[in-house]
């Protein structure tokens, strides 16, 4: 464990070394949010009442608390490893004296954290120039399940995202997937409009690919009233993905690893 | 003023042969670009099953403001594919091999290398813009206004180009501020009287939306005033001397890559 | 008239002083702390048309900072440069027409296409009759002999080869000027006495005035016979280079062949040991008793062969840098 902490104690401190590079990556989230933020308050301020199950208030926090649970799942060095095996690094990192997967896990604690504390500052730092009228989840019940969803989103997104860097065995492409991944994950994460006011048989379709856990399943989730139904649904698939990812990583680390080795580096 | 056209055509060729070469990047490009079109124009059609209205523009309106601001944003990205490669061009010194030739500085980092899966794009945009307008009855003044401030759009989006370019002479850390500049330009979506406060007027003035995107696309339905127009292109001049100035000043502190 | 004129040329750059440390890296990331340096301090020459000029120095010196200055790629920050009857950093179209610039290493060519492409790209920048480019590209490519080459994409070529190609499309335009920046670094023996060859050749042929940076002293003796010596930006040397030799060099070097062996002991009372490996010996003695020392080996030692010789230009050069420091 101690490893571990070392590991992403090291990890954050890359990330103050290439501080330019992460404030401008910062920018660039509270960027997008800024965008959502305006469109809704814009949609939402001529109505009296609400849209789709949306007041204001529901909208914004949904859009608020969703950024930082975004931040904090899609916050992940995963995609190093891409490069990792690409450049023949990957015999280097596998020599290591802790176990891959604990240099793994490290690493991806150590920029959680990073970002989580700048997402909340931010967050901070919005909600005292723009006044959101956002809510505050008091019941323990529902920040229960808003945790687990978090949980298992986090655990979802990091096999995701290590799936698509282990890719790197087979091609040297790897730039192509990510690239098509974040083409989806803009629409159907749910950072711009919620997936529930998508119409019938596209709530269906989205709410069965992972895209929609990154955000829209979290989030949802705090602002309360989820039904049962939706709740039950929703972790389920969570869950199915979670064990497919799992399996697919694992058979596709055992598989890559033998193909690098044959190439004798 | 030939001779450049000239050289453009042949820098153009030279880059499509190029381009051609990576054909598995280069599809996958196209395929998320498109991808991205459509699945936004998705979402307006989803956003708009809620709302019968935002910001006082119509679902039809909003369309068209989504696709000016894919217009200006492809023809720019077409245009000024070159500025993406700059920074390389400078930590290797190859862009004293430009600055050496008796063409304009600019000429080559900023229009050197338009991009051919841009233009490939733009097509299907051009057709949905049509198919869009199509129903909506628009007099052929605003349509030779539009392309006018089109233009108009490009010339400011040269400059901030400019204004980059200026940096990486400078410095080295334009890739931050391109992408920053594309992020913020992304607002540019929707119109840009849903901002409020700095945002709107960050919008305005700094990186000049309103003009860019969401004036062409009022004066599509007919909503325009000489003074709207005037202060357009006045912004660009403006905007497009200043940042040449940038320029100027960039190259007395160039400083070159030691040998 | 001279064609180059330069007069108390300065060039100062700004270097970042980086801190160490957390603390220094936080104080830096506030309060940028810089170094002034003078790359070129007060440069003053002339130059004349059809001229073949050396500029010799050690790294850092100043030399490729100086013909950046007269090219127009850099602006200075004081004193005057005209070339041509132009100021090089207002980069007037009719003045970079008549300069060219070739860095060694360094290539203007499109990777992946064949080379005559860029000769196609430049002849339309330089606007070249298609009549002159005939004569020129078919006069060059004969010369240089890569007739064979000039379709293959550039990537293919060999490093000689490539380097040819570069000057053709360097000299397409027929430069009055020509900058050569270490032009044969990297090169194989073979290779670099061609380019110096070619580039005597086209000296002499095109009356083109030429100014080259060099490393390798080899370039210097065999092509300029004015050499400019610049350390840490300041001119310490403008003349002929027989003249360096003769006026900064207080020894000569004799070679002796000998008939028997002779220790290290005794030669050491001539002079300097330079070189001692039976049957041949070299020595360093001072240059005013050359002839003193030459006739007392001849009559103490046994010598077969006796040769006299200017010390090399290494390190004359050496000496003067090391003189003036």
């Amino acid at each position: 464990m101690n490893k571990i902490l070392i590991i992403a104690q090291n990890t954050a401190q890359e990330t103050a070394a290439y501080r330019l590079n992460f404030v401008l990556w910062r920018a660039r989230s509270v960027i997008r949010y800024l965008l959502s933020y305006f469109l809704w308050t814009a949609i939402l301020s001529g109505v009296a009442g609400a849209v789709g199950g949306y007041s204001r208030a529901q909208m914004l926090t949904y859009l608020t608390f969703g950024y930082i649970v975004m931040t904090f799942v899609l916050a992940t060095r995963t995609q190093d490893l891409g490069g990792e095996i690409n450049e023949g690094k990957l015999s280097n990192a596998l020599l290591r004296p802790q176990s891959f997967f604990q240099y793994l896990i490290g690493r991806e604690i150590g920029d959680k954290v990073v970002n989580l504390v700048f997402s909340v500052a931010e967050v901070g730092l919005l909600l005292f120039i723009l006044h959101p009228p956002v809510l505050f989840q008091s019941n323990p019940e529902v920040l229960l399940l808003t945790l687990l969803a978090v949980i298992g989103s986090t655990i979802m997104y990091f096999l995701l995202s290590l799936l698509m860097s282990l890719i790197a065995f087979w091609t040297n492409d790897i730039w192509a997937v990510r690239f098509l991944f974040f083409m989806c994950l803009e629409f159907m994460s749910g950072s711009l409009i919620p997936i529930d006011l998508f119409p019938g048989i596209w709530r269906s379709i989205v709410l069965s690919t992972p895209f929609p856990y990154v955000m829209f399943f979290p989030a949802k989730i705090y602002l309360g009233g989820m039904s049962v139904s939706d709740l039950r649904q929703g972790f389920m698939v969570l869950s199915i993905w979670i064990i497919g990812l799992s399996l697919l990583a694992y058979v596709a680390w055992r598989r890559g690893l033998k193909s690098y080795g044959a190439d004798g580096r | 003023m030939k001779r450049y056209s000239k050289i453009w055509i042949m820098l153009s060729l030279i880059s499509l042969q190029n381009s051609f070469a990576g054909r598995f990047g280069a599809i996958v490009f196209v395929i998320g670009k498109l991808i991205r079109f459509g699945m936004f124009f998705l979402l307006l059609a989803v956003l708009f099953n809620s709302t019968k209205a935002l910001a006082g523009f119509t679902r039809e309106q909003i369309f068209v403001v989504f696709l000016t601001y894919t217009l200006v944003d492809s023809i720019s990205q077409l245009l000024f594919r070159e500025v993406y490669r700059f920074r390389g061009r400078v930590v290797t010194g190859d862009f004293d091999l430009d600055l050496i030739k008796p063409l304009n500085s600019l000429f080559r980092p900023l229009l050197g290398g338009i991009d051919v899966l841009d233009a490939i794009t733009l097509l299907p945009y051009l057709i949905v813009f049509v198919q869009i307008t199509r129903g909506m009855q628009i007099q052929p003044l605003s349509v030779a206004l539009f392309i006018l401030l089109l233009l108009n759009a490009l010339f400011i989006s040269a400059g901030f180009h400019i204004i980059v370019l200026s940096l990486g002479v400078v410095t080295s850390e334009i890739d931050h501020a391109i992408l920053i500049y594309r992020d913020i330009f992304q607002m540019g979506r929707f119109p840009t009287s849903i901002y409020t406060g700095l945002v709107r007027n960050v919008l305005t003035f700094v990186v000049p939306l309103t003009i860019m995107i969401t004036v062409p696309a009022k004066v599509l339905f007919g909503l325009y005033s000489l003074q709207t127009l005037l202060a357009a292109f006045a912004t660009s001049l403006i905007f497009l001397l200043v940042s040449l100035r940038l320029w100027q000043y960039a190259l007395q502190k160039y400083t070159s890559a030691s040998s | 008239m001279s064609i180059i004129s330069v007069k108390d040329l300065t060039k100062t750059f700004k270097v970042p002083q980086k801190q160490s440390g957390f603390g220094g890296a936080l104080h830096s990331f506030f309060r940028r702390e810089y170094n002034t340096v003078s790359a070129v301090d007060g440069v003053s020459f002339e130059i004349d048309k059809g001229e073949l000029i050396g500029f010799i120095g050690p790294n850092g010196a100043g030399k490729t900072t100086t013909l950046k200055m007269l090219s127009g790629l850099l602006f200075p920050s004081s004193g005057k440069v005209d070339v041509l009857g132009f100021t090089p950093f207002d980069r007037k179209k009719e003045f970079l027409k008549q300069i060219s610039l070739v860095m060694g290493q360094k290539n203007q060519l499109w990777w992946d296409l064949p080379a005559i492409d860029t000769f196609l790209l430049n002849k339309a920048i330089y606007e070249i009759s298609d009549a002159q480019y005939k004569k020129t590209t078919t006069e060059l490519i004969d010369l240089l002999d890569v007739s064979k080459q000039l379709e293959t994409p550039v990537r293919k070529l060999s490093l000689g080869q490539r380097m040819k190609m570069e000057l053709i499309a360097a000299l397409l335009h027929q430069p009055k000027v020509l900058f050569l920046d270490e032009p044969t670094i990297g090169l194989d023996v073979v290779m670099q006495q061609n380019l110096r060859d070619f580039i005597k050749a086209y000296n002499q042929k095109e009356e083109a005035t030429i100014l080259l940076t060099s490393h390798y002293m080899g370039d210097v003796k065999q092509l300029c016979k004015r050499v400019i010596l610049i350390d840490h930006g300041h001119i310490i040397f403008d003349g002929q280079l027989d003249t360096l030799i003769k006026k900064h060099t207080k020894t000569k070097h004799l070679t002796l062949t000998l008939e028997s062996k002779v220790s290290d002991q005794t030669l050491s009372k001539y002079g300097k040991i330079i070189d001692n490996e039976f049957p041949k010996v070299t020595l360093s003695i001072p240059r005013s008793s050359t002839k003193h020392i030459a006739a007392q080996i001849l009559e103490e030692l046994p010598v077969e062969d006796i040769d006299i010789a200017e010390s090399t230009i290494e390190e004359v050069i050496r000496e003067v840098f090391s003189e003036k420091r």
